[in-house]
């Protein structure tokens, strides 16, 4: 007696043993094989030559392999090629295999996401409070001797940096303490904060970083700016 | 019969129209083809999928499982916004082979 369920069970097995990949493409050629043993059953085939039918249609599972493996290797390709750009462009693209909110099983300590960040922060604060303490001030009584000098716009975007770098001189404390009980909060309370620990504290050390060195960079131009009018003015 | 060349050129084309009027599965797309082009285009059953499963690599179309009759899962295709665009450029590639066919043949009987 013809067994439909068995014969399609066999046909599975041999498909495996070509190389079709379980679960998609084998479900969905399965799906298919049914659909037309169903359809030539309709139209007045018996179960075992709609099957026959239905199999010799679908193609050998050789060839099957060989057309789905074209598509892998393309698909291989593309990523082999995405990750060759990003690694010249420095972005360390292992982690973009993966979703960027990492799975439980691969969430880094958080010891050693803040022992980086800290570790990337220290030049740039160094640089910052030397920065503060020692040019700030002075470049402050440059400017104000060569007030007058250079354009509106100029001494706005100055003013402004001084703002900033005065800000953090005088709420830096205060920023930094709001920010550590933040993240002690986070880790206390938040059962979702590890997996995304990570990619946050890189982006805040990251701007961080960038406002600061802008900052000192602005300097270094004021400086730059001011300098040569101070050569002509009146003492 | 069409020559198998001309048959695998046209399958995006054909599948991308085909999902632009609907979401479809595989075995359905197949008799469509069929039936609209009077028997004279057969795809390969086997073949198709691989071609399916690039287009999903491509970003042209997406799929979701189906339960039907019986607690059989089908495996339905639909055309994204990507499709719609890459659809787009294959009508205006395949019209400008028409026209100049078409306006090829003309001459000849003129």
């Amino acid at each position: 007696m013809f067994n439909l369920n068995e014969k399609i069970a066999d046909w599975r097995r041999q498909m495996l043993a070509a190389g079709i990949k379980t679960p998609v493409p084998l479900d969905e050629l399965e799906g298919h094989l049914r659909d037309d043993v169903e359809q030539q059953m309709r139209s007045g085939l018996s179960a075992q030559q709609a099957f026959e039918a239905a199999v010799q249609g679908i193609g050998q599972a050789a060839l099957l392999e060989s057309e789905f493996d074209k598509v892998g290797r393309m698909k291989q390709a593309q990523t082999r090629a995405k990750h060759a750009i990003l690694t010249l462009a420095g972005i360390p693209n292992h982690y973009l295999n993966t979703p960027m909110i990492t799975s439980p099983s691969n969430i880094e300590p958080g010891w050693a996401t803040y022992l980086k960040a800290t570790a990337s922060l220290v030049p740039a604060v160094f640089l910052w409070a030397i920065s503060v303490m020692f040019v700030m001030p002075k470049l402050q009584q440059i400017c104000s001797s060569a007030a007058g000098v250079g354009d509106a716009s100029f001494w706005k975007v100055t003013h402004f940096n001084f703002g900033i770098m005065s800000l953090f001189q005088a709420y830096g404390i205060l920023i930094a303490g709001a920010i550590i009980l933040l993240l002690i909060l986070l880790e206390w309370r938040s059962r979702n904060w590890p997996r995304y620990r990570r990619a946050a504290v890189g982006i805040g050390a990251f701007l961080l970083n960038s406002v600061i060195l802008i900052s000192i960079f602005m300097m270094v131009v004021t400086a730059m700016v001011v300098a040569p009018a101070l050569l002509h003015h009146p003492k | 019969m069409l020559a198998k060349e001309l048959v695998a050129a046209s399958t995006e084309p054909l599948i991308l129209s085909l999902l632009a009027k609907g979401e479809s599965y595989g075995y359905a797309l197949i008799q469509e083809v069929k039936r609209r082009s009077g028997d004279k285009i057969e795809w390969t059953d086997g073949m198709l999928y691989p071609v399916l499963h690039r287009m999903e690599d491509n970003g042209w179309i997406k799929s979701r499982w189906v339960e039907v009759e019986n607690g059989r899962k089908r495996k339905y295709y639909s055309i994204k916004k990507d499709g719609h665009h890459a659809l787009k450029e294959k009508r205006e590639q395949w019209a400008v082979i028409a026209a100049v066919l078409r306006g090829l043949w003309k001459e000849k009987y003129v």
